[in-house]
């Protein structure tokens, strides 16, 4: 087995902390227990429905647990690719539409 | 995302989409003329939800002629134009006969915002129930969760508003007072009832 040096042994540590420290903040400020996220790096999946609007009802649920879990800043910067790249087309529109 | 309950509001520190400064500019003019709430759609989008939108959905006070003519002089210094009409008396008109009517900036139609005047009394009662989220420095107001819950599942109920309401009792799960949701739908179905027999109809 791999044998990891006393740096990394630290960072580890630190980053787990880190995600600790961030979960118990979420908590107090949602005052719900998010749902087990406890390392960074440990992955939530999404359920697939048997219909699109199942889907589509475990995508909102899924996202919503994202939000619930994530900072405001990263799960927004998601968000804002959707929503800035709608306007730039709705603009780019426009542009066709005055040169044409 | 912070909220308190008792204070009504919400402490946001999200990055801000393009859709956000064009709110913040809007508002920002509204509120300098008129009371304002934000409804609908944008209200579950500025809280994650993840999709987009077209149009902004606005409350705003009855106002008489002479102020609304105030308001619209500066949308217009400030580039923005009414899609529905050109002469404020025209859009003026729309407002008072319970219509939306919808602004954008200049040389665009999309987003834009519709606001309209309160047309029922649980519409304006929108004025009385609304949070403050606080954005950058900057207050936005919006209806309260159980409000934009009871209407957009039990008024609006496509898949869309369903989906919106959903992403609110998610993201505030604990925090949502559910008697006040089911109080407001038994007004809402009153409401769709009174609309269904030709009592009202907007």
């Amino acid at each position: 087995m791999e044998k990891k040096n006393i740096k990394e042994v630290e960072e580890e540590k630190r980053r787990l902390l880190d995600s600790q420290e961030f979960c118990r903040n979420k908590k107090e400020k949602i005052g719900k227990t998010p749902a087990k996220l406890t390392h960074p790096e440990k992955r939530e999946f999404m359920k697939p429905g048997k219909t699109n609007r199942e889907d589509r009802i475990n995508f909102v649920k899924f996202w919503a647990n994202y939000v619930r879990t994530h900072s405001d800043k990263e799960w927004s910067r998601q968000q804002n690719v959707l929503i800035d790249s709608q306007i730039e087309h709705a603009h780019n529109l426009v542009r066709k539409t005055v040169d044409s | 995302m912070i909220y308190d309950e008792n204070k009504r509001e919400i402490k946001l520190d999200r990055e801000l989409s393009e859709l956000d400064k064009l709110v913040i500019e809007f508002t920002g003019i509204l509120e300098k003329h008129v009371e304002y709430v934000i409804i609908s759609g944008y209200v579950s989008i500025l809280l994650g939800r993840s999709r987009i939108t077209e149009d902004i959905d606005i409350f705003i006070k009855e106002m008489s002629f002479e102020q609304f003519s105030e308001l619209y002089q500066e949308f217009e210094e400030k580039g923005f134009w009414c899609i529905n009409a050109e002469k404020p008396e025209s859009v003026y008109d729309y407002l008072k006969t319970c219509k939306a009517v919808r602004f954008a900036r200049k040389g665009t139609s999309m987003p834009n915002f519709e606001i309209g005047f309160p047309k029922r009394e649980i519409d304006s009662e929108t004025f009385g129930d609304f949070i403050n989220v606080i954005l950058k420095g900057v207050k936005l107001k919006i209806s309260s969760l159980e409000r934009h819950i009871a209407f957009k599942k039990y008024y609006l109920e496509t898949d869309k508003d369903i989906e919106d309401s959903l992403h609110i009792e998610e993201i505030f799960k604990g925090k949502v007072d559910y008697e006040k949701v089911n109080k407001l739908r038994k007004s809402i179905e009153i409401i769709k009832r009174d609309e269904e027999n030709g009592k009202e109809k907007y």
